[in-house]
């Protein structure tokens, strides 16, 4: 075997990579002191930290699994349902009023006058948000209409209130984003920084207020919320 | 007769679970649980620069999920009102961005790493490239619907978190003048204010916070909102007072005295001011 160490690297196409190690900084530099004496002898050496802690944003819509308790300790229990925001709505005949009964040849006595339609009782959706980013927004828009065929119902008819003052849910328009509302910085465990941590939880609860002249049908739509802390 | 039987079941079996898999669209649907960071980006760049990122993207569900990642643009009000568009506004710079992919599948308590690199042309001018990374969840089941059963109004609901790129070109700055305090009515609440204007050609932010006494000479912190001031904006911002070490609301006594500094990105402002 022949030739300088240089010679083999470079037969071996490390070279380049070896110039690139040597150029690269030290990961850490260690501080060595020493004390020759006389006694007492004390030495020093110092040791510096740099700690980066990123901005983080976390939004859950639904019944999830990550959350197991509330401010109150006692929040939605953690399963993996899917969460779709669902109403019944049944007529009601004039005049006794009478609910008239699924299937064929029922009969029910009618007065001829228009039947009325009440919803089934309000849906409930756990929110929550944590972050330690300042300010968190939240929007809602109707990405897609309530609609069944032609016919749709205006994703006006839906209403949403929350159960937190602290983390309100925005008023979804027909078309378009939602105002902006914001979720007050602070919650349980913030008190470090409460003017840049949030966590937050809430459960709002959709309500369908039905009206005689929407055509029967199917009605699906999809509405999303957005997270920001711009 | 045996074997061509097993044969078919064999070849039968993983046609059914593709079939099965075929017929249930909503197997990978579920809550969102999503974090990301980080949730904003203020970065710098220069003409035909490449910047890359990196975000992380985190689901705490217990089941895998997936999420979509996409550009959309977005304005932002001198009061605060945020709005987002999936169509270019003018000059948006989201034909500069380049996204590792569309979809993401996070596993359950897992997260993933998501890049993008922003191309800046060699023909941009001084100023700041704003955009959003939208994260959202994949269509959730809309064959829940049909599953229901009697359901005549279905609405799922889906999350989305929208992270923030800030991009300083060619050396843009902010410039936050304080044009004046005084006192809003904010929500229903009467709140001490500042009104900052921006006069340079990136956003900027207010840090910091003043030290107050209300009129029965309680002591607390008075801390402006942090959101952005964009350039050429003129914003009013809330002080919200804070007790160290205290998460409720302080409730303060009027009129309201405060002093200290109020720090932005390149500077300072000095108050010394009474909100009556």
């Amino acid at each position: 075997m022949t030739g300088t160490p240089l010679y083999w690297l470079r037969r071996m196409g490390l070279l380049p990579l070896m110039a690139g190690c040597i150029a690269l900084p030290p990961q850490a530099r260690a501080e060595e002191n020493f004390d020759n004496g006389p006694a007492p002898m004390t030495v020093q050496a110092r040791l510096d930290f740099s700690i980066r802690i990123n901005k983080f944003i976390f939004l859950r819509v639904g019944t999830g699994g990550s959350f197991t308790g509330a401010e109150s300790g006692t929040g939605p229990a953690a399963n993996g349902t899917i969460d779709t925001v669902s109403f019944t709505t049944s007529a009601s005949i004039p005049a006794v009023p009478t609910a008239a009964t699924n299937g064929v040849n029922k009969p029910v006595n009618w007065s001829g006058g228009a039947p009325t339609f009440t919803a089934s009782a309000p849906v409930v959706l756990p929110v929550e948000v944590r972050s330690n980013a300042g300010q968190v927004r939240i929007t809602g828009q109707a990405t897609t209409p309530l609609s069944s065929g032609s016919n749709t119902i205006p994703m006006t008819a839906i209403s949403i209130t929350s159960s937190s003052a602290q983390f309100p849910a925005p008023v979804v328009p027909a078309t378009g984003v939602s105002p902006a509302v914001n979720v007050a910085v602070g919650g349980a465990g913030t008190t470090a920084a409460p003017t840049l941590l949030t966590y937050r939880t809430a459960n709002w609860t959709f309500a369908y207020t039905p009206s005689a002249s929407v055509p029967a049908g199917v009605y699906s739509g999809q509405i999303t919320f957005t997270a920001s802390a711009p | 007769m045996m074997w061509p039987s097993l044969c078919r079941l064999r070849l039968a079996l993983p046609l059914l679970g593709l079939v099965a898999a075929l017929c249930n669209p909503v197997a990978h649907a579920g809550p969102f649980e999503i974090a990301i960071s980080p949730s904003r980006f203020e970065l710098s760049g220069r003409n035909t620069q490449r910047i890359g990122q990196s975000m992380d993207i985190q689901n705490l569900g217990g089941t895998a999920t997936e999420v979509s990642v996409r550009t959309i643009d977005w304005t932002y009000s001198p009061e605060g009102h945020i709005t987002y568009h999936d169509a270019l506004l003018p000059g948006s710079c989201r034909p500069w961005v380049t996204l590792e992919r569309k979809l993401v599948r996070v596993p359950a308590r897992g997260k993933a790493a998501f890049r993008f690199q922003v191309d800046v042309p060699v023909d941009a001018q001084r100023g700041e490239c704003r955009f959003m990374l939208a994260v959202e969840g994949v269509e959730p089941a809309h064959k829940a619907l049909i599953e229901s059963g009697g359901a005549s109004l279905s609405l799922p609901v889906n999350g989305r978190i929208a992270v923030a790129v800030y991009m300083a070109l060619n050396g843009a700055q902010p410039q936050l003048e304080m044009r004046s305090v005084g006192v809003k009515d904010i929500g229903g609440t009467r709140k001490p204010v500042v009104t900052v204007h921006n006069s340079g050609d990136a956003h900027g932010r207010l840090d910091g916070s003043l030290d107050a006494t209300d009129g029965q000479n309680k002591s607390f912190e008075l801390v402006p909102e942090g959101t952005p001031i964009l350039p050429g904006q003129t914003r009013t911002l809330p002080l919200t007072p804070r007790l160290a070490g205290q998460t409720k609301a302080v409730d303060p006594a009027w009129p309201l005295k405060a002093q200290g500094t109020l720090d932005w990105d390149r500077g300072a402002f000095k108050v010394n001011a009474d909100f009556q």
